[in-house]
């Protein structure tokens, strides 16, 4: 009611040649598919080339089945976890409110809690064990969104609470769909090169490898991480977090002592282009060389 | 915002837990899918008029539900959650019209043209168009004529006017004051009269 109010006042203070046209781009929201089409991007990444589903992508073997797999037990998880959970009306039906959105979402108290029940590492647990804390970002995030898509690799698996960070967008090549994840665009990429990943492993076991390196090196077995990194660099020599593992790579040796190689490393990936945003965790490595 | 985070929960299986565990990554897609369902048709609409060309909206929209993901879980803090979105939304914007604006440029230097696209050719916009082509030729007239407004008077008022945010919010997303905020509306509606008289007057002579 009182939105309405707002909205007629503010109509009857908007001049009138602009009105209509106002108006119009009012009713110019995004279609809900093409929203879905977006947040599939976002948590589970874009199906397969080959519009005949799963199987249609050529050249799938035994462990390119297992992911598609993974990703459908996933995906049926989601679906029918998210049903039972409760606001399962309004995620199961695809259409969204048609409504002006409320100002806080509105998910109902228990909802939200049953969202984020799921065991986790706090965050002071997590600090307290890697003995490392990381800068907040900013609210509004105007780090992350505004810097161009390109300027780094298309994904970041690092996330504040050691989670898994979807890919950013990056720019499309020519003749490819619009609206590709760049993980999506990994899992092709890697799926069709004769050498796949770990024998058609996917993108997911890109993520996954880097992350348990991750949580290895941020709970103090930098030898493991290292491991753990080398394993990736044979199985995604030029896989699309790349530039992660590198950056890892320095921040294990680091680690390690083993500041000659770290520094070589570092210098090597600094003028590399796509690194400008990995340039503070560089600095921050070489500066824990210094402390040594 | 109602969604609160637990912090005291014992640690997760592990980062290679699977996707399909519980866990801190299945929780923020859960916050994500919610929160697109919820905002994201707006947020779309938002960046379109904020001068993301259509091409590039897909991505844009992926950017914010991104910066989503990664604040999944501090989400509380955000007491004005639409603001915040549209805040990030804003910034998402601002980007892809610099990256357009350098790749125009880049174009116009080797001598090749490139189409503003302006133009929706996915089969959705057509779909729209088709259903209501007046509609859809009054929001092309409208978003042609804020490409012409200075970036911050067109800011302040397709998230005023288009969008539905109050002055207040308007300046804190734009972080400016309120007046500001105010002026900025004001002169963006007054331009944007001017340019629809003038060409109202070419296309009656």
């Amino acid at each position: 009611m009182k939105e309405t109010e707002r909205t007629e006042d503010r109509d009857s203070r908007l001049l009138e040649g602009v009105r209509r046209r106002v108006e119009a781009a009012r009713r110019d929201v995004l279609p809900p598919e093409r929203v879905e089409r977006v947040v599939r991007r976002v948590v589970t990444g874009p199906p397969p080339p080959g519009s005949g589903g799963a199987l249609g992508g050529a050249g799938i073997g035994r462990a390119g089945l297992g992911f598609l797999a993974g990703v459908a037990v996933f995906g049926g998880v989601m679906w029918f976890g998210f049903g039972r959970d409760g606001p399962g009306e309004r995620v199961q039906g695809t259409e969204p409110p048609r409504g002006r959105p409320e100002h806080e979402v509105s998910l109902g108290e228990g909802d939200a809690e049953r969202m984020l029940q799921a065991p986790r590492l706090s965050q002071g647990e997590e600090r307290a064990q890697t003995g490392r804390s990381r800068e907040e970002a900013p609210e509004g995030d105007a780090s992350g969104p505004g810097r161009p898509a390109a300027s780094g690799p298309a994904a970041r698996a690092r996330g504040r609470d050691g989670t898994a960070v979807p890919a950013r967008p990056m720019h499309r090549v020519a003749g490819e769909r619009p609206g590709r994840s760049a993980e999506g665009r990994a899992g092709e990429r890697t799926r069709s090169r004769p050498d796949g990943p770990g024998g058609g492993a996917g993108t997911s076991s890109e993520y996954e490898l880097l992350l348990r390196a991750r949580v290895a090196l941020r709970q103090g077995r930098p030898a493991e991480a290292l491991r753990g990194l080398r394993e990736h660099r044979r199985r995604h020599p030029r896989g699309l977090l790349r530039l992660e593992r590198e950056v890892m790579r320095v921040e294990a040796l680091a680690a390690l002592g083993r500041e000659r190689e770290a520094r070589r490393l570092a210098e090597r990936l600094w003028n590399e282009p796509g690194t400008e945003s990995y340039r503070h965790r560089l600095r921050a490595a070489l500066r824990s060389l210094k402390r040594r | 915002m109602a969604v609160e985070a637990r912090r005291d929960e014992p640690e997760a299986e592990g980062p290679g837990g699977g996707e399909g565990a519980a866990g801190p990554a299945s929780d923020a897609r859960r916050v994500v899918t919610l929160v697109a369902r919820e905002h994201g048709p707006y947020l779309g609409r938002c960046l379109r008029y904020l001068g993301v060309t259509e091409d590039e909206l897909d991505d844009a929209l992926q950017e914010v539900l991104i910066v989503v993901y990664r604040h999944a879980a501090r989400l509380e803090r955000h007491q004005e959650l639409r603001a915040w979105l549209y805040r990030v939304a804003w910034h998402v914007a601002r980007a892809a019209r610099r990256k357009t604006r350098r790749r125009r440029a880049r174009f116009v230097l080797r001598g090749s043209s490139i189409e503003h696209s302006g133009d929706c050719g996915t089969e959705e916009c057509v779909h729209e168009a088709a259903e209501d082509p007046e509609r859809a030729a009054l929001a092309a007239e409208l978003r042609d004529a804020l490409d012409r407004l200075p970036a911050k008077l067109r800011d302040a008022f397709v998230l005023h006017h288009v969008e539905g945010l109050s002055i207040r919010e308007v300046a804190r997303v734009l972080g400016c004051g309120r007046q500001t905020a105010h002026d900025r509306v004001r002169r963006a509606a007054e331009r944007l009269r001017c340019l629809f008289e003038g060409n109202a007057r070419e296309t009656g002579s």
